[in-house]
């Protein structure tokens, strides 16, 4: 068995272990509702990109809480010391980890298909977009979960890695905000998520959007494994 | 070269200050070293650099051959190591955490099982496998730290001062597993109680300030404070000046002095007190030409025993010369801030 299945097993169960998953679960589904609601009525479509677009809102907020304790509380428990003097190397420990915290966010996602599926019951709902939104969403979430195991690896406080993984992600999410010309409005765009997440809420899957999350991931996973590494140095 | 793990000159440095220097020692199977020294001594770093959770700025760690910085995976696989306030996950169980740690240590599941219900039954975990190791106490918690680090049988085990924080019970428990496991293992530990470390160890390096201070067995050790010199108790029924004399005559006696008897205990009167200074060598022999002295005079002998100098005076002297320190080293049990202290390194 891989030792970062094991790690990352342990780290779904533990999860569920805790009142915090149950109430950020709770938080996500009653507010999802009421976008739900609200936007269908307003809109009076069938469309839920809308729906996504606030999801991933929502998510700015709850991403953080959902990584804030994985490494952080790690090391100030000091089990941080066991892990590392274990037969398992750090990349294998934090990717373990890194998974548990994905299993977790997938069980949130799919939880919110739940709307998807009333629409669908209710009127005609355009099943490709509704993937391709939810493929986008569920992307977003794994790279915020990767920004906030990074946040997570600086600190063994749970508050400062919270706090830090919503500046980071709250920067990625608002590049474009600034207004510019020429290349740097290129880049920022580039680097912007909601202007990687438009071509999924239209019903397009770009290579490049792939690319953009997937290594938006690696990249945070790796410079985590890095801190966690040098931090022995020290 | 049957050791089993060598510390060769290892040298960690924090700060200008702060850390270890050459520290080297080598201990086999069916050994206990003992690192002893007072709180802040760098015993902590010291195992940290063995256990390779610190990379060392000097030296080699072998285990079994494997260095450390070279085979990482090698070393670790055959380490057991238990840290200062075991951090365990409180929110398992304490059969879901041993089950945890033995698939990170790449036990096979039959296996595993059959070394979850070895431990438990020899650490007397049975009872509470199915509690959450959050609800435990913290003998018991000691106890899962143990089984955890000799599930996977390494050949090397390190605890960080084992017996801290535990009521007395508690200690003699944990002090006589020391003492079995340091019969199929290599046991290196660490205490700031010296009697402790006299009690369990075959070897003992005393640290402080970051250095060895000195290191050997226990009788090396309190012999090389006292130049290889022993020190007898003799009282006798009899003329002071005569005793004295007759004891100065015997062979490999270098000294005779009276000496005052204890305070609030009065001595029988009419019975000599005396100190008397001999070579380390002659031991039981010693004795008897003592004894014979005594008879050879016609004075009842009330007592005739060896002296014995404890670590306690080695270790004072050894440290005396840094008395600006605020060493706690002669009080047992001295409880010490657990949590903060193991994090102070950022």
């Amino acid at each position: 068995m891989n030792k970062w299945w094991v790690v990352a097993r342990r780290e779904w169960q533990v999860s569920f272990q805790s009142p915090l998953a149950y109430v950020l679960l709770g938080i996500w589904m009653l507010l999802a509702g009421y976008f739900y609601v609200s936007i269908l009525l307003g809109n009076q479509t069938t469309n839920l990109s809308a729906l996504y677009q606030n999801l991933i809102i929502l998510l700015l907020f709850i991403a953080p809480l959902l990584t804030m304790r994985l490494l952080a509380e790690e090391r100030r428990t000091g089990s941080e010391e066991l892990m590392l003097t274990a037969p398992l190397s750090p990349a294998q420990w934090v990717a373990g980890k890194y998974i548990g915290a994905l299993l977790v966010w997938t069980v949130f996602s799919v939880v919110s298909l739940l709307f998807p599926l009333v629409t669908s019951r209710l009127g005609t709902l355009d099943w490709g977009i509704t993937a391709s939104s939810f493929l986008g969403l569920w992307l977003f979430g794994a790279s915020t979960l990767a920004i906030g195991i990074f946040a997570s690896s600086l600190t063994e406080n749970q508050v400062v890695a919270a706090m830090v993984s919503f500046a980071v992600v709250l920067l990625f999410y608002a590049t474009t905000w600034i207004q510019t010309t020429g290349w740097v409005s290129t880049l920022l765009t580039y680097v912007s998520m909601p202007g990687q997440l438009n071509n999924f809420t239209l019903g397009v899957i770009g290579v490049q959007n792939l690319i953009y999350f997937v290594s938006l991931i690696f990249g945070f996973l790796f410079i985590s494994v890095r801190a966690v590494d040098l931090r022995r140095w020290t | 070269m049957d050791s089993v793990i060598d510390v060769i000159d290892v040298t960690k440095r924090y700060g200008p200050s702060r850390g270890v220097q050459g520290v080297s020692f080598s201990v086999r199977r069916g050994e206990v070293l003992g690192l002893l020294g007072p709180n802040g001594a760098g015993k902590t770093t010291t195992l940290r650099v063995i256990t390779g959770f610190l990379p060392a700025n000097g030296g080699r760690v072998l285990v079994e051959g494997h260095d450390i910085w070279e085979e990482p995976y090698e070393v670790r696989r055959r380490i057991g190591y238990l840290p200062d306030n075991p951090p365990l996950y409180p929110e398992m169980t304490v059969y879901e955490y041993l089950n945890f740690m033995g698939q990170l240590h790449e036990l096979p599941a039959a296996r595993r099982g059959v070394r979850i219900d070895e431990v438990a039954e020899r650490l007397q975990l049975g009872d509470v496998l199915g509690r959450l190791i959050g609800r435990l106490s913290r003998g018991y918690r000691q106890r899962v730290g143990l089984a955890q680090a000799v599930l996977h049988e390494p050949p090397v085990l390190i605890c960080d001062e084992p017996t801290v924080g535990l009521d007395p019970r508690q200690i003699a428990e944990m002090r006589e597993l020391i003492r079995s496991f340091g019969q199929e293992h290599a046991v290196i530990f660490s205490s700031h109680i010296l009697h402790e470390v006299r009690l369990l160890c075959s070897e003992i390096v005393i640290i402080h300030r970051g250095q060895v201070v000195t290191q050997g067995s226990p009788q090396d050790l309190t012999e090389r404070l006292h130049g290889g010199t022993t020190q007898w108790l003799v009282r006798a029924k009899g003329p002071g000046d005569a005793v004295a004399a007759a004891l100065r005559s015997v062979p490999g006696v270098h000294a005779v002095q009276e000496q005052p008897s204890p305070e609030g205990e009065a001595e029988t009167a009419g019975v000599v007190r005396l100190l008397v200074e001999a070579g380390s060598t002659g031991g039981e022999d010693l004795a008897d030409r003592l004894f014979g002295a005594l008879a050879a005079g016609g004075w009842p002998a009330r007592e005739l025993r060896q002296l014995e100098t404890s670590l306690e005076d080695v270790f004072l002297e050894l440290t005396a010369a840094e008395q600006a320190s605020s060493t706690t080293v002669a009080e047992p049990a001295h409880a010490k801030a657990g949590p903060q202290r193991g994090g102070g390194r950022r």
